[in-house]
C-alpha cells in the first residue's frame, strides 16, 4: 500500500488542481512501484493464496490422519519413547487416546476424513493431504512464528510479505497482503510483519482473533471509513490541503518526499472508496451467503472470513489469510474440537466449491493447518503439541486433488515418509506461486537473506 | 544462523526518479530498485545458469564480471543496448518503458554503486582488516583553512566549508530566524515552539539571542524526554518480553526515567556506559539504586520464557546483549561471530564467546529451568536491607510449611476415617438426587451425610463432555446395580488411597524434623511418584484434592477434600491449641515483616562462570575455553584479567577508557545524525568494514578528541553543534548545489525532517493546549506478568501524558506508532525508517484521536475572545506552523470557511483545524 509517484511537480500540480481520480496507477512500472506485479522465475501453478490457518494445532488423527491402532491399543502405555512434550508434568499424562471421532472414505479418491469434517469431506477430491509435516516449535510462540516466517525466534519477513516482495499484487488500491482476524499473541505482528523487507510487503490485519466480527463488518481495516463527513466534505479538504502543499513544495524545491506524502492522501482517498465495496460481503447473494454458512451462528464468523477472502482474491488481493483461533484442546478435546470443527467445516467447504464454480481454483491456491498437529496419547481429556508429524492440506492452484502425501507411524506421532518440514512447505507454496525459493533473496545488511533460510525442497510429487 | 546486525535501512519508496542516493543506501537502491528490474527483464537469458553471451545480469557478481569483460556498465554498453540505440537491442521482444530507463541511466550516471562484494572477497586477509579506519586511535586533526572565514562560526564548519569550496560550491546562508527556532525547539524538545516563545525569540535582537535560546532548550526537562527518546532507540526498549509469552515487563518505566534523567542532568557519556552495564557493582551505596536501575540496558530485551531448549534460550539473551552492547557502544555486529569468525570484521569467535562469558556470569532469570522461566527482579534496596526482608520473607513460609506439616496428616487421618468409607452411600445418595428423588440437602439430612460434599459430588459426577472413561460404569448404574457398582468405586479407590496418605505422612516428619534442625522445610509434596494414568487414580485423584493442587484454571476442590478454611476443624484438641499457636507466630511475622522493597528489572552478578567457545554456535559442541576479556582488535592481545565476578565492571570501564577507538566516535557520531538526520558515518551502528566510511573522518575525529576533552559531556557537544554555520543553513538548495550533491554528504543545505510518530503526537497535543506535562512514573502498564497482559494493548488514545511515556509492547505497538515509522523494538536501531504510505493518510483522514484533537485545535481558535475570523486563522498558522501567516493563506483559509459545502461553520472550522495539523508545513522542519 506504499505509495511511489515520482512525478513531475508540473504533473502534480495540475492533477492536485483537478483533484480526484485523474492519477491512474496502472502506468506504474516494476521498476518504481514495490507492489506493481512482477515476473515469475517459471510459470506459475497459482497466482494467489489463501491461508486457512488453524491456530491452537487441529488434531490431524482426528481429522484427517486415521490410527486404527490407536483404537485397539486405546489406554495402553505409549509403546515407544516420548519426545520432549510441552507439558509433561501434568496429571493425567501418557497412555494413547483412541480418536472419538470415525473415519470414511469419500469420493472417486476415497481418502478418508473423520466425522469432524463432514463438508469439508464432500471437496476430498481436491484435496492433497500432506500428512507427513514437522515443525521445530513445541510451544505456539515459535511454533505460529515459524510458520508464518521459518523461523521459531527471530524477527523475519512473513510468508505473505515475500510473496507479495516475488510477485507484487493486482489491485493498487487494496493492499496486497491481508491477514484477517489473526492471533494478537504467539509473536503476534511478527506473524505478520515485513521484518527488514520495505514495510509495503506488511501484512495488514483485519481486527485480530478477539476482534468481534461485528465490528469489523462496519470497519475492516482501521481509520479505513470517514466519520461524520461527507465524501464531498472530504474531498474538499484533500483539495485544499493538496493547493496548501503545492505552495510549501513549490518553496522547497528537490525535496520528492514532499510530493509522495501529497499522493499518499490520494492513494488513501481511492482506498476509502474501493476498499468498503471490497469488504462488504452484504453485496453477496443469499444463496453464496449460505453456502459459506453466514445464516447460521456457528458458522457465520468464519464463513464471513471465507467469503471475505474470496471477495479479495477476486479483486487482485495476492494473499490472504484467515484465521480460526482456539484449537489448542489440552483437555476437552471431544467436545471443544467438535465446536472448532463445526464453526470451520461449512465455510471452508463452500469456499472451495465457490472458488471451483468460479473457476479460481486452478489458480488460487488454497493452504489449511495449524502451528502443528497433536499427540496420540492423552493429557487429561485431551492431547498436548505435537510438531513431530502433523498433517495439513492444500486444494488448487496446480496440487494433485484427492491425494494423500507423506505419512506418520502408526499411531500418529511422527511423520516417517516423505518429511516434509515447515521450510518444505514454504518451498512449496513459492515454488506454484512460480518463485524458486533458492532465488527470491532480498539483501539486508550485506546478505541475501530468504525465507527457507538454507533449508527448503520442494515436494514436487504433489504437483499435478 | 548468522545474527545480523544493521540500521534498518531508511525506506524512502520514492525512489526512480531520485537522484542517486537521497536517503537511499547504495545497496538499498540496487536491491529495491535495480536488481528487480535487472531479474524482471533480462533474467531469463542472463542469469547465473544460463549466461547468455556471457553475462549474468542478475548478481553483483555477474554485473561486477560483465563490467570488467566487456566495460558493461562504464563503458555505457547497457544502456545503449536498453536504449535500442546501437546494433544490440535489449530486451530484444519489447524495449523498456521510460521510468525503467531513467531509473537505470540515474543509477548508471551515479556510479552504478554495486553491493561490497561478497564474504569470501572481504575476509582474505585478517591482518587488513585491522587497518580498517575505526579501529585506528583517534587523533586530532589539524583545522583546514577556508575562503569563507568570514562565514565561520566554529571549527565545526572549517571541516564542512572546507570540502564544500573543493567541490566549488557556496556555501549556503543561514535559515530565517523563526525556521531556526522551530528547528532548535524540535530538535531539543520534541515539541512546537510557543506563541509567547516565538514572540520573545523575535523582539530578541542581541547578538546572543540564538545562544541564550539553545541554553534555555537545553536546560528544559522537555530535552532529556526528546534525547532519552534516541537513546531508548538504540537501547531497544521496550516494556514486554517479546519473542514467545511477550509478559510484561512491569518496572520496565524505571529505566525510561534513568535515561531521561541521564540525559537532562548531562551524565557524563562514559559513566552513562559504564552504569548501563555494571551500575549495579559501579556505584556506592548513596547511588544504588540508580545503578541498579540503568543495568535495564541489559535486562529489557527480547526474552524467551517457554522455550524448550533452556541452554539455548539463556544463550539466546547472551547473544542479544552482546548484540545490543555492541552496537550502542561499539558500533560493531559483534554478534555474527556466534557461530564462526565474523565475516568481514576481525572479530573471531574467541571473542564473542569470551563477551559471553561475561553475560554468563551474570544473572538473566530469577530461574531459567521449568516449563516458564521467570524474569529476575532485582531489589531496590542495599543488600543488608535486603537479606533482612528476605530472610523474614523465608521465616513466613516456613511457618507456613510447619502449620501445614501438622494439619496435613490428621485431616487426612480424618478424611479416610470418617468420609472414605461412606463412599457407597455418599455414591447411593448422589443417584438419589440425579433421580431427582429430592434435594441433595434433604437426602443427606435423611442418611446422616455431609450435604457440601454431597452436593460437590453431584455436580462432580454430571456428564460435562470431558473424557472420563472411569465414569462409564457409574453412568451404567441401574437400581439393582448400584449398590454393586457403589462397592467397585470404594475398592478402586482403597490403593491409591493408601499410597497417598504415605506420600503425605512422609512429607511431614520429614519438613518437622527439617524445621526443629533449623533447615529450610521441603514444601508440601504433589504428584510426584504418583502418575496419573490409571483410572483408578484419576477417580480418586479428582474427589480428594484441592482445586489448587492442580495446575488447571476452573479446576473446583474434590468432593473429599476439606477446605483450606475448615482444615482446622477436623483435628485433635491440642493439635488446635499448637496450630493456633503458630497462627499467631506467624501473623506478627507478618505483621513486623520489613516492607517489600521496590524492585527493577536489573541484572546482577552471578556464579562466574567458565565459557568454552561453542564450535559453529552449538552449545551442545562446546570447544576451547576462553578468558573473559574484549575484541583484540580493540583492546590488543595482553589485556589484564578480569576481577569483577562477570567482568561487566571491566567491560564498563574499557568503554570509557581513552585508548578505545570506537565508543567516543559512535558517540559522536550519534549526536550529529541526532542532529542533522544522517551521520558522518552513515551506518551509526555499524562502524566495521561493511559500514559506510565517514563522509568527514578528521571531522568525527576532530568532535570524539573535543567530546573526550570536555568530559563526555553531551550538552557541550550539542551546543558546539548547534552553534556551528552548518546547523543554522538553510533547507532550501539551488540547482547547482543538488546537482553535486544529493544525497547531502556535503552538507550543502539542512536536511528538512518530516516529525517523528511521537513529535507528531506530542505536537498536536500541545498545540491545541491539552498537552500533559508532568513527568516520571508509569502509566496504563500492561499490567503485571500475567499470561493475558499480552492482550494489554497501549491505550494511547486515552491519555494526554508526550508519547514517551506510554508503553511500547513489543508484539503489539500501538497504530500510528507502527503507521509513522517508530523503531522495531527487537534490536538496536540508530536510525528510523521514513515512509510514505496510504495508511497515514487514512489515520489522518479518519482516525478518532487525531479528529478530537484537530477539533480542540479549532475551538481554542474559536474560543478565543475579541478576534475576527483572520485573526483566527493568523493565530492557528502561527500556533501550528510556527511562523506567521502570509495575507494570501489567511484570504485562501476564509474563503475556504465560506465556501464549506452545506455551510457548517463547526465542521469547517474543524477541518481548518485538521488542515493546519496534517498538511507538510506542519510535518516537515526546514
Amino acid at each position: 500500500m506504499s505509495i511511489n509517484r515520482p512525478l513531475s511537480r508540473r504533473h502534480l500540480l495540475r492533477n492536485a488542481a483537478c483533484g480526484f481520480g485523474t492519477l491512474g496507477l496502472t502506468s506504474l512500472l516494476a521498476a518504481e512501484n514495490p507492489l506493481a506485479p512482477k515476473a515469475t522465475h517459471f510459470a506459475p501453478r497459482a497466482k494467489r493464496v489463501i491461508f486457512l490457518f488453524m491456530s491452537g494445532g487441529p488434531s490431524h488423527i482426528d481429522s484427517f490422519d486415521p490410527k486404527p491402532k490407536l483404537d485397539r491399543d486405546h489406554l495402553k502405555p505409549l509403546p515407544f519413547k516420548m519426545e520432549q512434550q510441552f507439558q509433561p508434568t501434568l496429571d493425567y499424562f501418557g497412555n494413547l487416546m483412541k480418536s472419538p471421532w470415525s473415519f470414511k472414505n469419500y469420493g472417486q479418491s476415497g481418502l478418508p476424513v473423520s466425522s469432524l469434517f463432514p463438508e469439508v469431506a464432500q471437496c476430498v477430491d481436491d484435496l492433497c493431504v500432506i500428512r507427513s509435516m514437522v515443525a521445530d516449535g513445541l510451544d505456539h510462540g515459535g511454533a505460529l512464528l515459524q510458520m508464518h516466517t521459518g523461523t521459531v525466534n527471530l524477527t523475519r519477513p512473513s510468508l505473505g510479505s515475500w510473496t507479495l516482495y516475488g510477485l507484487g499484487t493486482e489491485n493498487q488500491n487494496l493492499p496486497g497482503f491481508v491477514t484477517i482476524r489473526p492471533h494478537a499473541g504467539h509473536s503476534g505482528a511478527r506473524n505478520w510483519s515485513s521484518a527488514f523487507l520495505p514495510s509495503s510487503y506488511q501484512g495488514t490485519p483485519i481486527g485480530t482473533s478477539r476482534t468481534p466480527v461485528a465490528e469489523l463488518r462496519k470497519e475492516a481495516i482501521e481509520n479505513l471509513l470517514a466519520r461524520g463527513r461527507t465524501t464531498q466534505e472530504q474531498r474538499y479538504e484533500l483539495d485544499m490541503l493538496a493547493k496548501l502543499d503545492a505552495r510549501h513544495a513549490s518553496q522547497r524545491q528537490f525535496d520528492e518526499r514532499l510530493e509522495s506524502r501529497i499522493q499518499s492522501f490520494e492513494l488513501a482517498f481511492r482506498m476509502q472508496a474501493e476498499a468498503p465495496e471490497a469488504f462488504d460481503v452484504e453485496r453477496e447473494s443469499e444463496a453464496t451467503k449460505s453456502l459459506y454458512g453466514l445464516n447460521d451462528a456457528k458458522t457465520a464468523d468464519f464463513g464471513w472470513q471465507c467469503l471475505l477472502a474470496r471477495r479479495l482474491v477476486e479483486r487482485g488481493v495476492r494473499f490472504v489469510q484467515c484465521t480460526a483461533d482456539d484449537w489448542d484442546q489440552h483437555t476437552e478435546l471431544a467436545r471443544l474440537h467438535a465446536k472448532n470443527a463445526n464453526s470451520v467445516d461449512k465455510p471452508i467447504a463452500g469456499l472451495l466449491k465457490d472458488l471451483k464454480s468460479r473457476g479460481m481454483l486452478n489458480d488460487t491456491l488454497v493452504v489449511w493447518g495449524g502451528e502443528f498437529g497433536r499427540t496420540p496419547f492423552m493429557e487429561r481429556d485431551g492431547r498436548d503439541h505435537n510438531p513431530y508429524g502433523f498433517t495439513m492440506w492444500m486444494a488448487g492452484g496446480g496440487v494433485k486433488g484427492g491425494f494423500a502425501y507423506g505419512a506418520t507411524d502408526d499411531y500418529g506421532y511422527h511423520a516417517v515418509e516423505n518429511r516434509t518440514h515447515v521450510h518444505d512447505l514454504h518451498a512449496t507454496i513459492l515454488h506454484i506461486l512460480g518463485l524458486d525459493h533458492t532465488r527470491l533473496t532480498y539483501r539486508y545488511n550485506g546478505r541475501d537473506f530468504r525465507l527457507t533460510d538454507v533449508h527448503g525442497v520442494v515436494a514436487k510429487d504433489i504437483l499435478a | 544462523m548468522l545474527y545480523i546486525a544493521m540500521p534498518r535501512l531508511r525506506q524512502v519508496l520514492l525512489c526512480a526518479l531520485l537522484p542517486a542516493g537521497l536517503s537511499l543506501a547504495a545497496d538499498d537502491r540496487f536491491e529495491k530498485i535495480i536488481r528487480p528490474l535487472l531479474v524482471s527483464k533480462c533474467g531469463s537469458c542472463h542469469n547465473p545458469q544460463v549466461k547468455t553471451g556471457g553475462m549474468d545480469l542478475t548478481t553483483p557478481e555477474g554485473l561486477r564480471t560483465a563490467d570488467r569483460e566487456v566495460g558493461l556498465l562504464t563503458s555505457g554498453l547497457l544502456m545503449n543496448a536498453v536504449r535500442w540505440q546501437g546494433k544490440v537491442k535489449m530486451p530484444p521482444s519489447k524495449q523498456l518503458a521510460p521510468a525503467e530507463l531513467e531509473s537505470l541511466d540515474s543509477w548508471v550516471r551515479d556510479g552504478a554503486t554495486l553491493p561490497a562484494a561478497g564474504a569470501t572477497a572481504a575476509a582474505g586477509n585478517w591482518k587488513e582488516r585491522y587497518t580498517h579506519w575505526s579501529f585506528q586511535p583517534i587523533r586530532k586533526p589539524d583545522v583546514p583553512e577556508v575562503k569563507n572565514a568570514a562565514r565561520v562560526r566554529n571549527d565545526i564548519d572549517r571541516f564542512l566549508f572546507s570540502k564544500l569550496e573543493r567541490a566549488g560550491l557556496a556555501i549556503p546562508g543561514d535559515a530565517e530566524k523563526l525556521v531556526l527556532l522551530r528547528r532548535a525547539t524540535y530538535d531539543l524538545h520534541g515539541l512546537p515552539p510557543s506563541v509567547e516563545e516565538i514572540h520573545s525569540f523575535l523582539a530578541d535582537e542581541a547578538p546572543d539571542a540564538y545562544e541564550r535560546l539553545i541554553d534555555r532548550l537545553l536546560a528544559s526537562p522537555r530535552y532529556g524526554e526528546r534525547w532519552g527518546r534516541h537513546w531508548l532507540d538504540t537501547a531497544r526498549f521496550a516494556e514486554t518480553t517479546g519473542i514467545d509469552e511477550n509478559q510484561a515487563y512491569r518496572e520496565a518505566w524505571r529505566y525510561r526515567e534513568y535515561v531521561i534523567d541521564a540525559f537532562n542532568r548531562d551524565l557524563p557519556y562514559n559513566r552513562f556506559m559504564l552504569e548501563q552495564v555494571a551500575g549495579d557493582i559501579c556505584v556506592d551505596r548513596s547511588d544504588y539504586v540508580r545503578g541498579r536501575i540503568a543495568t535495564g540496558f541489559l535486562a529489557l530485551g527480547p526474552k524467551a520464557i517457554v522455550e524448550q531448549d533452556k541452554t539455548k534460550q539463556l544463550y539466546d539473551v547472551i547473544d542479544e546483549q552482546i548484540d545490543t552492547t555492541s552496537k550502542a557502544f561499539l558500533g560493531l555486529t559483534i554478534s555474527c561471530a556466534r557461530c564462526h569468525d565474523h565475516k568481514f570484521d576481525p572479530i573471531t569467535a574467541e571473542d564473542y564467546y569470551a563477551l559471553a562469558s561475561i553475560f554468563r556470569s551474570t544473572k538473566l532469570y530469577d530461574t531459567i529451568e521449568g516449563r516458564s522461566s521467570t524474569l529476575y527482579f532485582a531489589p531496590l534496596a542495599p543488600d543488608d536491607v535486603y537479606q533482612k526482608f528476605k530472610r523474614r520473607q523465608d521465616e513466613i513460609a516456613a511457618k507456613q510449611l510447619q502449620i501445614e506439616a501438622i494439619l496435613e496428616p490428621e485431616v487426612t487421618a480424618y478424611v479416610y476415617r470418617e468420609i472414605h468409607p461412606k463412599l457407597p452411600d455418599y455414591l447411593k445418595a448422589a443417584y438419589a438426587v440425579e433421580k431427582q428423588k429430592g434435594f441433595a440437602s434433604d437426602i443427606a439430612k435423611e442418611r446422616k451425610l455431609d450435604a457440601a460434599i454431597l452436593e460437590k459430588l453431584v455436580k462432580y459426577l454430571k456428564p460435562d463432555g470431558s473424557f472420563r472413561p472411569f465414569l462409564t460404569k457409574w453412568y451404567s448404574a441401574t437400581p439393582e446395580t448400584l449398590p454393586q457398582i457403589a462397592q467397585e468405586y470404594a475398592a478402586m479407590i482403597a490403593e491409591p488411597a493408601a499410597r497417598w496418605r504415605g506420600i503425605v505422612d512422609n512429607w511431614a516428619a520429614g519438613a518437622l524434623k527439617e524445621i526443629a534442625a533449623g533447615k529450610k522445610p521441603t514444601p508440601q509434596v504433589r504428584f510426584e511418584g504418583f502418575a496419573f494414568t490409571k483410572e483408578s487414580e484419576r477417580f480418586f485423584g479428582d474427589i480428594s484434592f484441592l482445586a489448587k493442587t492442580f495446575n488447571e484454571k476452573d479446576r473446583e476442590d474434590g468432593a473429599f477434600a476439606i477446605p483450606e478454611k475448615d482444615r482446622k476443624r477436623y483435628v485433635r484438641p491440642e493439635t488446635r491449641a499448637k496450630v493456633e499457636a503458630l497462627e499467631k507466630e506467624l501473623a506478627e511475622l507478618k505483621k513486623t515483616a520489613p516492607p517489600r522493597p521496590p524492585v527493577a528489572h536489573a541484572v546482577n552478578e552471578d556464579e562466574p562462570f567458565n565459557q568454552r567457545v561453542f564450535i559453529r554456535g552449538n552449545h551442545a559442541n562446546p570447544g576451547k575455553p576462553v578468558a573473559k576479556r574484549f575484541p583484540v582488535v580493540l583492546a590488543g592481545e595482553n589485556q589484564p584479567a578480569v576481577r569483577s565476578v562477570s567482568g561487566r565492571l571491566e567491560l564498563g570501564q574499557w568503554l570509557g577508557e581513552v585508548s578505545n577507538p570506537l565508543p567516543a566516535r559512535v558517540a559522536v557520531n550519534r549526536i550529529w545524525q541526532w542532529h542533522f538526520g544522517e551521520g558522518l558515518v552513515r551506518t551509526p551502528d555499524n562502524f566495521g568494514l561493511r559500514g559506510e566510511a565517514p563522509t568527514h573522518p578528521e571531522l568525527l575525529d576532530y568532535l570524539a578528541t573535543r567530546f573526550v576533552a570536555q568530559g563526555w559531556s553531551m550538552k557541550q557537544m550539542h551546543k558546539l553543534i548547534m552553534t556551528s554555520s552548518a546547523y543554522r543553513f538553510a533547507s532550501t538548495t539551488s540547482k547547482e548545489a543538488w546537482e553535486k550533491d544529493p544525497a547531502n554528504r556535503l552538507w550543502s543545505r539542512f536536511s528538512r525532517r518530516r516529525l517523528s510518530a511521537e513529535e507528531m503526537r506530542d505536537s498536536w497535543l500541545a498545540i491545541n493546549g491539552k498537552l500533559d506535562l508532568r513527568m516520571g512514573s508509569f502509566l496504563d502498564p500492561v499490567a503485571g506478568t500475567r499470561t493475558d497482559a499480552r492482550r494489554g494493548r497501549t491505550k494511547m488514545d486515552e491519555h494526554f501524558r508526550r508519547t514517551v511515556y506510554l508503553p511500547v509492547d513489543r508484539n503489539g505497538l500501538a497504530t500510528p506508532m507502527v503507521l509513522f515509522d517508530f523503531v522495531d523494538s527487537t534490536t538496536a536501531t540508530g536510525q528510523r525508517g521514513e515512509t510514505y504510505i496510504a495508511p497515514q493518510a487514512l489515520y489522518l483522514m479518519n482516525n478518532d484521536f487525531f479528529q478530537q484533537q484537530a477539533a480542540a485545535f479549532a475551538k481554542r481558535l474559536r474560543d478565543t475572545p475579541d478576534l475576527t475570523d483572520a485573526q483566527r486563522i493568523e493565530q492557528g498558522i502561527l500556533r501550528a506552523w510556527g511562523r506567521p501567516a502570509s495575507e494570501e493563506e489567511t484570504k485562501q483559509f476564509l474563503e475556504f470557511l465560506t465556501k464549506y459545502p452545506n455551510g457548517n461553520q463547526e465542521a469547517a472550522w474543524n477541518t481548518v483545524g485538521r488542515l493546519l495539523l496534517e498538511s507538510n508545513t506542519f510535518f516537515y522542519v526546514d
